[in-house]
């Protein structure tokens, strides 16, 4: 039986980190209420598909759903959508949105992180980013027909797009500030790796410089860049990162820079709690705050603040870890591979384009990178919990 | 339980196997295998465990 009468926990924030907090709330036994407020008109689906499957054309957007209708509702959650979080106050132990005040005895902070755009590109049509599921299904129907684009960034999400505009044959420019691409936590060791596969599928290429101006007119978007040469594409893709959701914790007493502080628990302060793509958790491992933008930090970060809530038990940390397919390459990533310390090869070669390697510090080993080797790369992973 | 997965959204990750080991494997390009799709119930929680954590949600548990 759920108890109704005690305000019990408010989630603010539906997406994977809030809906996990919840499941594994449930899971390990709580039966308070529990109040899931979300500002999104959806409900709760996964994002790493929306680059991939939703992109190209593969999967329909329903399929990115987390929980079927019926598991959902077995969680027995007060579920509020297009409800956004205006106000925080701990010493009341209230939320407050635009039309309603929440009150919780315990609050999870899990408002995700925003797309990052361009400047004066906001109320471009052409102009396109990857955030969410309206975003991939918009720009899914924005590539049809088309021959050329634009991709600003070469970071992981960036590289995702970029494969698949090449799978559609669209002839594809790449701009970055930075000298190459860049792939999270593998300090810089991919960079030229991934170059060669632009430059291998036509890619052109454009780095270290920055955009100076942009402009759209009838028949496509104009970027004239740092060294004085212009790009155009039929469209662009903005991905140039995301920006934490915390504007709404401004007054709230919170650490938030560069995301919600939060102790190895998940804890911001006594009650409150933050996870996901919002929250930068000390590792315990790294001695770090990290904000990590991934999935499996999502998942499990709400498995541990869910768990710590109901029983008061701490899970064990985690290292980082995320998952990327560029040009049907598989990449796995756990830990952080460390710049300037030359990869040990584990398994297979990387001439033969499947390998696993690591970086190794003074006998530990930081990261592990797995490249078309999956079941090796799993092998491996205990080379990480030395 | 029952338990199916599906293996064209599966990535590889391999999450399932080093969780519960005796009931994924992984194939030699890393894909899941069900070693039993109906294991008994005291598996019960590493499978929830591996669902959750399939960073595909290739994995369906029916209880």
């Amino acid at each position: 039986m759920i108890s109704a009468d005690e305000p019990g926990v408010v989630i603010v924030g539906a997406s994977l980190a809030g809906l996990t907090c919840a499941q594994s709330l449930r899971a390990e036994g709580y039966t308070k209420k529990i109040t899931l407020i979300g500002a999104e008109m959806h409900l709760p689906y996964n994002r790493p598909p929306l680059s991939k499957q939703v992109l190209s054309g593969k999967w329909q957007a329903a399929q990115t759903n987390i929980d079927s209708t019926e598991k959902f509702a077995e969680l027995q959650l007060d579920f509020l959508i297009g409800e956004e979080a205006k106000v925080l106050d701990i010493s009341a132990r209230e939320v407050r949105t635009v039309n309603q005040i929440f009150a919780f005895e315990d609050l999870i902070i899990a408002t995700g992180a925003s797309v990052r755009r361009l400047p004066s590109t906001e109320n471009m049509s052409r102009v396109h980013v990857l955030r969410t599921i309206d975003d991939a299904l918009g720009l899914r129907d924005a590539l049809v027909g088309i021959r050329s684009a634009v991709v600003v960034g070469a970071g992981v999400l960036g590289s995702e797009v970029i494969s698949a505009l090449s799978d559609f044959g669209i002839k594809t420019t790449v701009i970055d500030r930075m000298a190459a691409p860049q792939l999270p936590l593998t300090g810089g060791h991919f960079a030229s790796r991934v170059n060669d596969l632009f430059v291998e599928h036509g890619v052109v290429t454009k780095y270290g410089v920055e955009i100076v101006t942009v402009s759209e007119n009838e028949t496509g978007i104009t970027f004239v860049l740092s060294d004085g040469s212009s790009v155009t594409g039929e469209i662009a893709v903005v991905a140039i990162g995301c920006i934490p959701n915390v504007d709404w914790l401004a007054n709230s007493g919170l650490d938030i820079t560069n995301g919600v502080l939060c102790d190895s628990n998940g804890v911001a302060a006594p009650h409150i709690y933050a996870a996901g793509d919002v929250a930068r958790w000390n590792n315990p491992i790294t001695q770090r705050a990290m904000r990590l933008e991934n999935q499996t930090s999502a998942i499990e970060q709400g498995l541990a603040v869910g768990k710590f809530i109901a029983t008061g038990e701490s899970s064990p940390p985690n290292h980082p870890f995320f998952w990327s397919e560029i040009y049907g390459n598989k990449i796995l990533m756990l830990g952080n591979l460390e710049a300037g310390i030359p990869l040990t090869i584990v398994h297979g070669s990387p001439s033969d384009n499947r390998f696993v390697a690591a970086t190794i510090s003074n006998g530990i080993t930081t990261g592990i990178v797995g490249w078309n080797m999956p079941r090796e790369f799993r092998q491996s992973r205990s080379m990480m919990e030395a | 339980m029952k338990i199916r997965v599906d293996r064209d959204a599966c990535i590889g990750a391999g999450q399932c196997a080093l969780v519960a080991g005796s009931i994924f494997d992984q194939d030699d390009d890393g894909l899941v295998v069900l070693l039993t799709d109906t294991p008994s119930d005291d598996f019960l929680a590493v499978v929830r465990k591996a669902v959750s954590l399939c960073p595909a949600k290739a994995i369906a548990l029916e209880e």
